[in-house]
């Protein structure tokens, strides 16, 4: 029982994209979604840990930062984008920057560290249900990628519970953004993501890439899992409610996955190669890039297959010698590049290597903008119906959750794209903190955003997350949360 | 009005100390009688105890690696029950898992198979007779084997005897009665005999039952505190024993911290890390548990294992490569909290730091939680101000700490954490800190202490401390915080704890042989 070995898997002669098409998912005839020129919207979201450095991410151009405006992006030069953004450039015609808005809902969290508010803040629009030992949060709230993947399923039989997809680059056991309802009257629960491509694979591509023979145990598994449900069933019934719920919580996910083996026991799709590598086999920076690159390939083939209409991508923290630093990459560059911090010595070096550990996911976010634009549908590309959306918990490494950075590639279909839009500062702040002034502003809610995407995405909601926040200013009306973000669209 | 509002508190007793925190007792504190026992619940396997389980069910079988998304600890212990639920990536990870291993057995099947392969379906039933029991920690219910008989049937029809064993297998080790721990209570209200041996059997060895728990049970010999006393003298007499320690010290101590922090210096390297954690092992096993230690023998003995990595951070000559030496630290050092695992986990990548120090000793020993800093407070680590001339790490967390916002509580943690300001962010010795005296002052719970030895003098003697460790320690053993209905079960360990001296051994085996703990229905716990 090694841990140190390479798992490599070689999909021989399958590895052109485009042309998949998965023959058992049509038999139930008029999938809307699935139908040639008529593309369904996906969404990736990207999550980068300690938000960004504001003196090289911004491009204000002058601009007050108290008020609304926006600027095309087409005609800049790309010496004219700002040094975080730049990696970018090349699609500036398919980026859309929204810059100002706050994490209102975690900026009026009372309770636990920036890092625990903001993760659950930046996807489910809510306040933390509690937070334990300081750290670690449970969210209130699902979170939007589950909200559109349940959307999606209910809407297209074919989906599985591959319709959402949760990928990250190292397990985290406290600071999760994705939180799933279970639906039966429980709360809502943290989710974990899956950090091995090749774990990932698997459930993906469970015939593997097609060329080995029939393997009987492989092909029982649905009817194991239907036996195993079943235990499940007849367990839950002899419990008490919450024990129950714990039960019957398990048999739905059991039954999920014997649904989705059946589904995809005859589905033909091109399997991606991916690289998949165990802590210490090769180092950082290769496992690193090895796992980026296998689950950008795997997002592109389970969205290109219908297999997956929501990817998320949890980015752990860089290792520092990513950003040809030493040290500790979260105390002597995310915290020193606070920007308090602007007199202090160290400031400078924290910024550069901030700067090139947000540069550093430009160029991912890219590379993935680059995949799924060469995959020409409907009447342009797979990028025009994807939006990958890119968030942090964070707007910089002091914890602050206002003028959070926000970007989104593609989703052409729905955004005008190629625009840098800046939103006005005029939320009064929802801090609970005693020394911050009463009438301090804030930027406008990302609710709103979330909103946006959920609507972008087919959800027929005007609210994610929590529908109102109180102001710190006693007296002052409740601040709406509801609705999307205007001028996106 | 801000301390109130942004600070979660929960002090075991109470302490006259100001500003950060209230009195808030703990459950046990405001009345001390028992409630009715506990409905019997379904608790999922931690990961540790899952493979564990898979590991006794087959023994002698070569495992696979089992990857397993890791378990939430919301109170600081990987067990709890209340928020260990099924995910989706997890059933996948079972089922994976469940593959992996029956395919083994099958291929082993020599071994796990008591019968002739040739007997076919009767030799199926003899099978799952003996696998089931085991895998469900109890006998199975008759509808039970007839599903279990019935996978075996239709793939030995199908695909012969091997491919039904292996499937049968995989059914076995997905089922609810394997992956959880399920528990019923018998006509006089007591947990069912076989409950009461899981239970002694994952509190002291992170596993499944032995045979000989398993013919207690079903000879009725797990009904009395007595019988049940039998049982316990011989599980930690065991090697499994020390494992099931070290689960739980492994987790109060936060010895993994260990690998999330990074140093600015090369000595860092992989083989000290590992042998610091070695270190820290051998102490808790063999000078603390083996030996019968106490809490004050945690705090204050001065013997230590080096190897030739950790002996020079205490100027101790290094054994030879490879071995390990039991020797006493240098004078004035002593405990677990002047050892360098310690002392290294809770430093910075340059300087040592007084507030991770001083808030493990109030969290871990004192149970005394304090909230995250407030939003928007400046994080990052205090460094000289070059303007100012030299400065001590000490100054410079009190200028960094000593704001209105920040000194409420940094006067509470940082005092406790300034005694161990003579060990570096290694744990090594220091007589001075950027050329300046040190001053290795504090004070803990209003009491001045000179240094990290008096504070160590001081947590030993303290009834607080022997009171939040039978807390930790309840808190792992009823896989999450006491329930008030177990106010007696606290107070009666939190006596029983502090008169034998913080007997650590003692301890296990007093929570392993309570009433409450084990379900039993007795007249200490039916009021």
């Amino acid at each position: 029982m090694s841990l140190s070995r390479r798992r490599f898997l070689q999909a021989a002669g399958l590895t052109t994209a485009g042309g998949l098409f998965l023959p058992s998912l049509f038999d139930r005839g008029r999938v809307r979604a699935a139908a040639p020129g008529d593309p369904p919207m996906r969404l990736v979201v990207v999550f980068t840990e300690h938000g960004v450095p504001h003196s090289t991410y911004d491009m204000h151009r002058g601009n007050p930062i108290d008020q609304r405006w926006e600027f095309p992006l087409a005609g800049l030069a790309e010496g004219e984008f700002s040094e975080c953004i730049r990696p970018l450039w090349r699609h500036r015609d398919k980026l859309t920057v929204v810059d100002g808005l706050s994490l209102a809902t975690a900026i009026a969290d009372p309770y636990g560290d920036g890092h625990a508010k903001g993760w659950v803040s930046a996807l489910t629009g809510g306040i933390a249900r509690e937070t334990i030992e300081g750290v670690k949060s449970n969210a209130a709230k699902p979170s939007l990628d589950q909200l559109i993947g349940a959307a999606a399923r209910a809407a297209d039989p074919t989906l599985t519970d591959l319709a959402t997809l949760e990928y990250g680059i190292y397990q985290y056991n406290f600071h999760a953004a994705i939180y799933g309802d279970p639906g039966n009257g429980g709360p809502v629960l943290r989710l974990p993501h899956e950090e091995q491509p090749q774990a990932a694979f698997d459930r993906l591509f469970p015939n593997g890439d097609g060329t080995q023979p029939p393997d009987p145990i492989k092909q029982a598994q649905p009817d194991v899992l239907a036996a195993v449900g079943n235990m499940y069933a007849d367990m839950a019934q002899r419990l008490s409610t919450e024990d129950r719920h714990k039960l019957e919580l398990h048999r739905d996910l059991v039954r999920d996955m014997e649904q989705r083996l059946r589904r995809l026991q005859n589905a033909v799709c091109t399997a991606p190669t991916v690289q998949d590598y165990y802590w210490g086999e090769v180092p950082h920076e290769q496992r690193y890039d090895a796992h980026k690159d296998s689950f950008w390939d795997l997002t592109t083939a389970a969205l290109t297959c219908n297999l997956a209409r929501v990817v998320t991508m949890q980015f752990g923290q860089l290792h520092v010698e990513m950003i040809n630093g030493t040290g500790d990459l979260h105390q002597d560059y995310a915290h020193a590049s606070a920007p308090d911090q602007v007199n202090q010595p160290t400031f400078a070096e924290a910024t550069r290597g901030m700067t090139a550990y947000t540069a550093r996911y430009a160029r991912y976010v890219a590379e993935l903008a680059d995949k799924l634009d060469a995959i020409p549908e409907g009447n342009g590309t797979m990028l025009d119906h994807t939006v990958i959306l890119w968030v942090s918990e964070l707007s910089h490494g002091g914890h602050g959750h206002d003028n959070v950075p926000v970007m989104m590639v593609g989703g052409g279909q729905r955004f005008r794209t190629g625009r840098y839009l800046h939103y006005e500062h005029d939320t009064l702040t929802t801090t609970t903190a005693s020394w911050v002034d009463d009438n301090e502003r804030i930027g406008l809610p990302h609710n709103h955003l979330l909103v946006s995407v959920a609507q972008a995405l087919g959800l027929d909601t005007d609210t994610i997350g929590d529908a109102s926040v109180r102001p710190k200013k006693p007296g002052a009306p409740a601040i709406d949360l509801r609705g999307p973000l205007p001028g996106l669209v | 009005m801000l301390t109130r509002r942004t600070l979660t508190l929960v002090a075991t007793a109470t302490l006259a100390l100001g500003g950060c925190w209230g009195s808030i007792g703990d459950p046990g504190a405001s009345g001390d009688a028992c409630g009715a026992l506990p409905e019997p619940g379904a608790r999922r396997l931690s990961n540790a105890e899952y493979r564990n389980t898979v590991r006794d069910l087959f023994p002698g079988l070569d495992l696979p690696e089992l990857v397993l998304v890791p378990d939430p600890a919301p109170y600081g212990f990987d067990n709890d029950a209340a928020t260990l639920q099924a995910s989706g990536l997890l059933v996948n990870q079972y089922n994976t898992a469940a593959i992996d291993v029956a395919e083994r057995v099958r291929q082993h099947q020599a071994e796990f198979v008591p019968c002739m392969p040739a007997d076919g379906s009767a030799c199926g039933r003899a099978f799952i007779a003996d696998l089931a029991p085991r895998a469900f920690r109890r006998p199975p219910t008759q509808a039970e084997l007839d599903a279990l008989q019935t996978v075996f049937d239709h793939y030995y029809a199908a695909s012969g005897f091997d491919v039904a064993v292996e499937l049968t297998t995989q059914t076995i080790l997905q089922s609810p009665a394997f992956v959880y721990r399920i528990e019923s209570v018998g006509p006089d209200g007591s947990a069912s005999p076989y409950d009461v041996a899981s239970r002694l059997s994952y509190l002291l060895w992170s596993t499944m039952p032995d045979a000989a728990l398993f013919d207690a049970a079903a000879a009725g010999r797990l009904h009395s505190v007595a019988d049940v006393g039998v049982q316990v003298d011989r599980m930690l007499a065991d090697p499994r024993a020390v494992e099931g320690f070290l689960t739980f010290a492994r987790q109060w101590l936060d010895l993994a911290r260990l690998d999330r922090v990074g140093k600015n210096d090369p000595l860092w390297s992989g083989a000290l890390r590992e042998d610091l954690a070695e270190e820290a092992r051998r102490f808790l096993t063999e000078i603390i548990f083996a030996r019968g230690g106490t809490v004050r023998d945690l705090l204050t003995s001065p013997r230590v294992f080096v190897s030739d990595q950790t002996a020079p951070l205490y100027g101790l000559p290094p054994p030879p490569s490879g071995t390990w030496q039991e020797t006493d630290l240098p004078a004035g050092r002593k405990g677990f909290l002047m050892q360098a695992e310690f002392l290294a986990s809770h430093g910075h990548p340059n300087n040592p730091s007084p507030v991770l120090r001083g808030l493990f000793v109030l969290k871990q020993f004192m149970c005394i939680e304090l909230g995250s800093p407030p939003a928007g407070v400046n994080m990052t680590i205090p460094e000289g101000d070059p303007t100012m001339g030299p400065t001590t790490n000490r100054q410079n967390y009190d200028r960094s700490t000593g704001g209105p916002v920040c000194r409420d509580c940094h006067a509470v943690i940082n005092p406790i954490g300034y005694a161990f300001e003579q060990y570096d962010t290694f744990g090594r010795w220091r007589d001075q800190d950027n050329g300046l005296p040190i001053d290795p002052s504090g004070q803990v719970a209003g009491v001045d202490v000179t240094d990290a030895a008096a504070l160590a003098d001081f947590l030993a003697d303290s009834r607080q401390v022997t009171d939040c460790v039978t807390k930790k320690y309840l808190t792992y053993a009823m896989s999450g915080p006491a329930l008030g209905s177990d106010a007696c079960l606290t107070r009666d360990l939190q006596d029983s704890f502090a008169t034998s001296g913080g007997n650590l051994p003692g301890l296990i085996k007093a929570v392993a042989t309570h009433p409450r703990f084990l379900g039993l229905v007795t007249s200490e716990t039916s009021p």
